[in-house]
């Protein structure tokens, strides 16, 4: 490549950057401006959405990046939860500490785990990651003394958090911009590790382990690390849960919450960093309107068996397929 | 006495299901998350069967519709997808998995059910003094039977030959002149069939919920890893294992056992991540 085309290559670059920023922005305060058009009920599906969304997104992220598919990630949503209603229980500790210290712990249990199954690859690390989703389930079920068994915790939050009353949470009204801003930050956040070293490397061992090693990279470790941000996101997801209902169960961390994310991730597509939220989105007015009936499962589930035969990146491909098409009729039609 | 005979009825049920899951993964390397669910399904058709008709029709009947339902999805199905990334294919049995769950829970409730052992089966045989029931030797006879029976079909017949050849190496099969479209509807058949026959057996076992998939789906997990991803024996062996070892732990160590499963599993994967008789690592 010459050095015009290089310098040219190189703007362009550092204007999507710009224009994705801008983008953002824009889409941030589009979205804290949300209490003022729709009413309580919708806030409050938009909180689960946003929550949903952040847990998915962890999911789908950790899969398109590395390859490694995880069927138990309501363990760290779950123990970040669990984290939260233990610490605001037993100490005194402002609340920002309590979450803070709660994805820390998440993080912690991931890397753990993530030393034993990442060495593993694909259809071994999904069996794997199932296994230890549903442990920490039965284990959750049985530590009566520390987890108050199926009855599940109600949580009592004391002092204030983010300048508001900390039990206010539970008012859509109070917790959307944060619930929302949590997700957008995350949004930023992996789409700034996808164009990192880091994230191109990890890339790069999903694509071939092997070669990568060859080439003298490690490649353990990096998955490992991954699987712990993810588990990270995940974990903190989990505090917006908790914070948001003041309640958590053995039930949050059941195999049908890791499945409920990972299908919405994929339906919104996993490829792309906002199809996860979209899917949840989708998910949440889809419940919401099918209140009545028990059939959400099986809309879900078929839903997720279509996509993945007819669109494998999901919606997020369709747009873009969509999108393109349009966009090429277009030119065709100037020239 | 009691404890082995509860071990290897539990072991041998966890064997059926997981060698379903070994020969469908060894030929397409794809492991069936739908397993669980099917079982499930298996067992409440079973229950509906043998309410209207009898056990045995159900014993009989369930697994030939199983079989026949897997021989249909792999040659409409499965086939147009042997291209696709195995991790998609996973996905799709996953998506199953919620349409039957809510299948179940549709037509037969959430409420616990129960299926009837027929009377012959019912009640108790006394041996050495000590009485246990009939339908638990009925059970684990069955399914050693299954698992003989399999073991010779895959080492001594020509279409065993020919699964094992797929196996090892789908392409370098297909030009030595097997059939691998045909070998590999035929495993899926069979490992639908032994999940089908799986339910029915579980049905006067264990009781019927909308939970019996997850839950066992994750011990036939465990036993495929513990005894080896592309292995058939390996699994087998650790069926038996993990159903002696959950006997006796729930008898001797009732804290701990529902965690002797997990734990099982990371020892092995500490110290042999090859499993029992892995062909491959993991």
């Amino acid at each position: 490549m010459n050095t015009k085309a290089a310098e040219k290559k190189m703007r362009s670059t550092k204007s999507t950057v710009l224009l994705v920023m801008a983008c953002w922005v824009v889409v941030l305060l589009a979205g804290i401006a949300l209490p003022q058009v729709v009413g309580t009920y919708q806030l409050q599906l938009a909180v689960q959405a946003a929550t949903l969304g952040t847990f998915a997104l962890s999911i789908a992220w950790l899969v398109n990046q590395t390859g490694m598919l995880s069927f138990g990630h309501a363990a760290y949503y779950g123990v970040a939860g669990y984290s939260v209603a233990i610490l605001t229980t037993e100490t005194d500790v402002p609340l920002i500490v309590v979450i803070a210290a709660a994805v820390l712990i998440s993080a912690v249990f991931a890397f753990v785990v993530g030393l034993v199954i990442a060495k593993s690859p694909g259809v071994a690390f999904a069996m794997l990651s199932l296994s230890i989703g549903m442990l920490v389930w039965v284990a959750t079920t049985k530590l009566d003394s520390v987890t108050h068994g199926t009855d599940g915790f109600n949580i009592v939050f004391e002092g204030s958090f983010l300048g508001k009353d900390a039990m206010s949470y539970i008012n859509p009204v109070t917790s959307w911009p944060v619930v929302w801003s949590a997700l957008m930050l995350v949004m930023a956040l992996f789409w700034f590790v996808n164009r990192s070293v880091f994230g191109r490397r990890l890339v790069a061992v999903r694509e071939n382990e092997e070669r990568m090693r060859f080439s003298g990279y490690r490649t353990y470790m990096p998955r490992v690390l991954a699987f712990v941000l993810s588990a990270a996101i995940a974990g903190l997801a989990g505090c917006m849960a908790v914070l948001t209902s003041s309640y958590i169960s053995p039930d949050n961390l059941s195999f049908h919450v890791s499945g409920l994310a990972l299908s919405v991730a994929i339906l919104g597509g996993i490829g792309s960093i906002v199809g996860p939220s979209v899917g949840a989105i989708i998910f949440v007015l889809l419940q919401a309107y099918l209140s009545g009936s028990s059939n959400y499962e099986f809309i879900l589930g078929g839903a997720l068996m279509v996509v993945i035969i007819a669109a494998p990146g999901g919606l997020a491909e369709i747009v873009k397929k969509l999108v393109s098409l349009v966009m090429r009729r277009r030119r065709a039609a100037h020239v | 006495m009691v404890i082995v005979l509860n071990g290897m009825a539990f072991g041998v049920l966890l064997l059926v299901l997981s060698t379903g899951l070994a020969l469908i993964f060894g030929l397409r390397g794809v492991i069936n998350f739908a397993h669980g669910a099917i079982y499930m399904v298996a067992a409440y058709i079973g229950l509906t069967i043998s309410t209207e008709a009898n056990y045995w029709v159900a014993l009989v009947g369930v697994p030939v519709i199983f079989g026949l339902i897997g021989l249909v999805a792999d040659r409409w199905g499965l086939r147009y997808l042997t291209e696709r990334e195995p991790m998609e294919i996973m996905l799709l049995t996953f998506g199953l998995t919620f349409v039957l769950s809510n299948v179940v829970t549709k037509f037969w409730g959430t409420q616990p059910r129960t299926l009837e052992p027929p009377s012959v089966l019912d009640g108790t045989i006394e041996i050495f003094g000590v009485a246990y029931p009939t339908y638990r030797y009925f059970l684990i006879a069955v399914g050693l039977l299954i698992a003989a029976g399999l073991i010779v079909w895959l080492r001594r017949s020509k279409t065993g030959l020919q699964v094992r050849a797929v196996s090892i190496d789908r392409s370098a099969a297909g030009v030595v002149g097997v059939n691998v479209d045909r070998v590999s509807a035929t495993v899926v058949a069979m490992g639908l069939a032994m999940a089908g026959l799986a339910g029915v057996l579980a049905g006067p076992y264990l009781s019927l919920s909308p939970n019996m998939g997850v839950e066992i789906l994750v011990l036939t997990f465990i036993v495929v890893v513990v005894g080896g991803l592309g292995s058939i024996s390996g699994p087998m062996a650790a069926a038996l294992i993990l159903g002696m070892l959950n006997a006796v732990t729930a008898v001797h160590l009732p804290d701990i056992s529902a965690y002797v499963p997990y734990a099982l599993m990371l020892g092995i994967l500490l110290f042999r991540p090859k499993g029992i008789a892995g062909t491959r690592s993991l």
